[in-house]
């Protein structure tokens, strides 16, 4: 790591011959952007390779703690911070070019989180000197909400068009810039709100420049977390629209992230609106009311039509249900872009001036305010940033609880401590016992573990929580989940840990079908596929085992777990709910038998109910957000 | 002017409003819990004073028989106070589910500390 200005001579653009590299200058607009700021200037950061290296921060009047943050941060990242003159992102973007001292701009917005390597691809795309723009691409946070796991689904899928690496419009904010080129066609256009980044990318088309899409240099964009802010930023990306179109009318099809059917559906959107009121003047002046209903709903049947194949083909692709809902969020979107497209005509009829929003607009403080908890700064399986995932680093040994949850398990339970015992002496156990009306509570006694009582009956959930709570309190940071039914082989124990000590998974599953499922009976397996395909749709990872009971959790499940372990029959929903929360989850394959003794707690009206349960955890846990303890790791 | 109908329909509901007050006086029904039902027999006894309104409501809402109108009022607030008293459930459930877990551990916490009193105790010092 090196300051910048030691390598730097005092004219603008030059930089040590030496070094083969060209320098850059990361230019970062921001305003009121307290939650994620330290996030992306951190990654910012990470991204240093020993070239000449300048981050300059264009704080557009702050209203938030922003400044603050930027003040702290200023010695330690070395940051040029310029305060902006508060004429919107555009402006604030145009300060920091002209503020750059270096041949390329890395343009990343206030709410861009860039993985690693990102600098190297986008700017080694730069080599070629008739390329004047380089766009990264967004990957989806799994973990954030809804309405975001939407926005960033949509534009993955609206990326993965670009199939050679060309495109006519590089987007803001996530982009690498060739300063000279910038100068020559004039800088950003400071009279756009959102599309002022297309306007550049049609203006330097135009100046005979080429532009490059690079899938290799991802990023993560915290998209707005909640419906209304989905539809508040659509509205202000139509009525930008409208101003860009103004000014560029042969780009009335769109570009190629903004493919024509994409332009269609505003239009075709407020025809059926424009339809619906007509037909609402008919029914009172008695014309034909009807017809120009159904007229009205046919339009928007077509719409939501066209959005649900792509949503399936997106779902698809993605491995993931949230692009089903498509249909409902586009034809939101639309409305949005109607209301724009209404607002704008409104304006240029009476002959006011345009009033474009952007990207920094002041967002309402509640909203942020919320969760003003960082989320977790990087996504665990792409890469591991400045501060990556505790699981990439190197720890010291971890302390291991082997957990037991017990229910009436009396027959088999001094059987299955002793196996455990025999395999691994060293390793700490702990039985809890979930209202046992035999006598389990006295074997428990007589065989010197330690030992938790639930008075009654809870379930399965709720003692892995009890004992999950318990271990964290003692000092222990992983824990393996046993049954007491003698299933498990004490003998995979170590199996199941060796992906958490080789720090490759928060959580170890132990499948019992992963070779084959041969000693099942024919329902069950049945049952078991169509649950493994319905979760492997909804995990995107490969499921063998949905309800296996044998697993290993590392210190960032355990914390989790311990205050939001599932309940009911909570094996399948824990599944899910690790991977909605950005856990990583490995499977490894362990031996199953038979239970050794006892009675299975499993009747025909039980596995309906738990049926009933895990089809709705199916539909609920990927429409909740996640959890935000993990965000204090 | 007033029938008989009338009075037992406002007798019923003072009656049910003094119960639901003194059942609160008592402390057999927490305020939380109360307000839903004091609020419900002063709608009723409000209806049965004015008893024009349901008329008024009925005509306006185009519904051809006024009492059936009562019936669904009455069906709407049942299914909405039991909506309610299940999510009240469902908070105690968390509660109750939590508790146990909390009395478990602390079980095991007493028993630890007590084993760690009897392996430090001196001899002849039996810990308490």
């Amino acid at each position: 790591m090196e300051n910048s200005a030691d390598t730097v001579n005092a004219g603008p653009w030059e930089f040590s011959t030496i070094d083969p590299r060209p320098p850059v200058s990361f230019v970062v607009p921001v305003r009121n952007g307290e939650r994620w700021i330290r996030d992306v200037i951190g990654a910012i950061a990470g991204q240093r390779d020993g070239r000449p290296f300048e981050i300059i921060v264009v704080d557009d009047r702050s209203e938030d703690r922003t400044a603050d943050i930027l003040h702290e941060m200023a010695d330690a990242f070395h940051l040029r911070v310029i305060r902006g003159r508060g004429h919107g992102a555009a402006a604030a973007v145009n300060t920091g070019v002209v503020a750059a001292r270096f041949p390329i701009i890395c343009q990343v917005d206030q709410d861009v989180v860039i993985h690693d390597g990102w600098m190297q691809r986008l700017v080694s795309a730069l080599d070629d000197p008739d390329v004047a723009a380089v766009q990264g691409c967004y990957l989806t946070d799994r973990t954030a909400s809804v309405a975001a796991r939407v926005m960033g689904f949509d534009l993955e899928h609206r990326y993965a068009a670009l199939q050679d690496g060309r495109t006519t419009h590089v987007c803001t904010g996530n982009s690498v810039y060739r300063t000279e080129a910038l100068y020559r066609v004039g800088l950003f256009d400071e009279q756009l709100g959102y599309g002022y980044d297309n306007d550049m990318s049609y203006r330097l088309e135009q100046a005979g420049y080429r532009l490059i899409f690079c899938r290799d240099a991802t990023s993560t964009h915290r998209w707005r977390d909640s419906l209304w802010g989905y539809c508040v930023q659509q509205y202000g990306f139509g009525y930008g629209r409208l101003d860009l179109v103004a000014k560029h009318r042969d780009r009335l099809a769109g570009d190629s992230v903004s493919p024509p059917q994409m332009m269609v559906h505003p239009l075709v959107m407020s025809v059926a609106l424009l339809a619906l009121i007509a037909s609402a003047i008919f029914a009172v002046t008695a014309g034909p009311a009807p017809e120009t209903a159904i007229f009205a709903a046919v339009l928007v049947l077509v719409l939501a039509l066209e959005r649900a194949i792509t949503g399936t083909s997106a779902a698809w692709k993605f491995r993931d249900a949230t692009p089903l809902l498509f249909p409902c969020f586009h034809l939101l979107r639309d409305l949005a872009w109607t209301c724009a497209i209404g607002a704008w005509m409104t304006r240029q009829a009476v002959g006011r001036g345009s009033r474009p929003s952007d990207s920094m607009d002041v967002r309402r403080a509640d909203r942020c305010g919320a969760r003003l908890q960082p989320r977790r700064t990087l996504e665990p399986r792409q890469h591991a940033g400045p501060e990556g995932p505790a699981y990439t680093t190197k720890r010291i040994p971890a302390r291991v609880l082997g957990l037991i949850p017990a229910h009436n398990e009396a027959a088999t339970l001094p059987a299955v401590i002793a196996e455990i015992r025999e395999c691994d002496p060293t390793l700490d156990l702990l039985v809890i016992d979930d209202g046992s009306t035999d006598d389990t509570p006295d074997v428990i006694e007589e065989l010197g573990v330690r030992w938790l009582r639930l008075p009654e009956r809870m379930g399965v959930g709720s003692a892995m929580r009890a004992g999950l709570r318990y271990a964290a309190r003692q000092g222990y940071d992983t824990a393996i989940r046993l049954d007491g039914d003698g299933q498990h082989r004490a003998t995979d124990i170590h199996r199941v840990l060796a992906p958490l000590r080789a720090g490759r998974a928060d959580v170890v599953l132990g499948s019992r079908y992963t070779e084959s499922r041969a000693n099942a009976s024919m329902t069950v397996r049945l049952l078991q596929h169509a649950l493994s395909l319905c979760l492997r749709m909804l995990t995107g990872r490969v499921v063998t085992d949905p309800t296996s009971g044998f697993c290993a959790l590392g210190p960032r499940a355990v914390r989790l777990l311990a205050e939001h372990h599932p309940t009911g029959y909570p094996e399948p929903e824990l599944r899910l709910f690790l991977s909605r929360n950005g856990l990583v989850v490995e499977e490894v394959p362990v031996h199953a038998r038979p239970r050794q003794g006892g009675r299975t707690s499993l009747t025909p009206f039980r596995i309906t109910a738990a049926g009933a349960r895990i089809l709705l955890a199916m539909i609920i846990v990927p429409l909740r957000t996640g959890v935000g303890r993990l965000e204090r790791d | 002017m007033i029938d008989r109908v009338q009075v037992v329909a406002i007798a019923v509901s003072v009656v049910l409003l003094m119960v639901v007050l003194e059942l609160v006086r008592r402390r057999k029904l927490v305020e939380e819990y109360s307000l839903l039902w004091i609020l419900g027999s002063l709608a009723i006894l409000g209806l049965s004073i004015w008893r024009g309104l349901l008329d008024i409501a009925a005509r306006e809402l185009g519904v051809f028989y006024p009492p059936s109108l009562l019936l669904m009022l009455l069906v709407v607030s049942v299914f909405v106070a039991l909506l309610w008293f299940s999510v009240v459930l469902s908070r105690q459930r968390q509660q109750i589910d939590r508790l146990v877990e909390e009395t478990a551990i602390l079980g095991a916490e007493i028993r630890d500390l007590q084993a760690k009193d009897t392996t430090a105790a001196p001899e002849g010092l039996p810990s308490p």
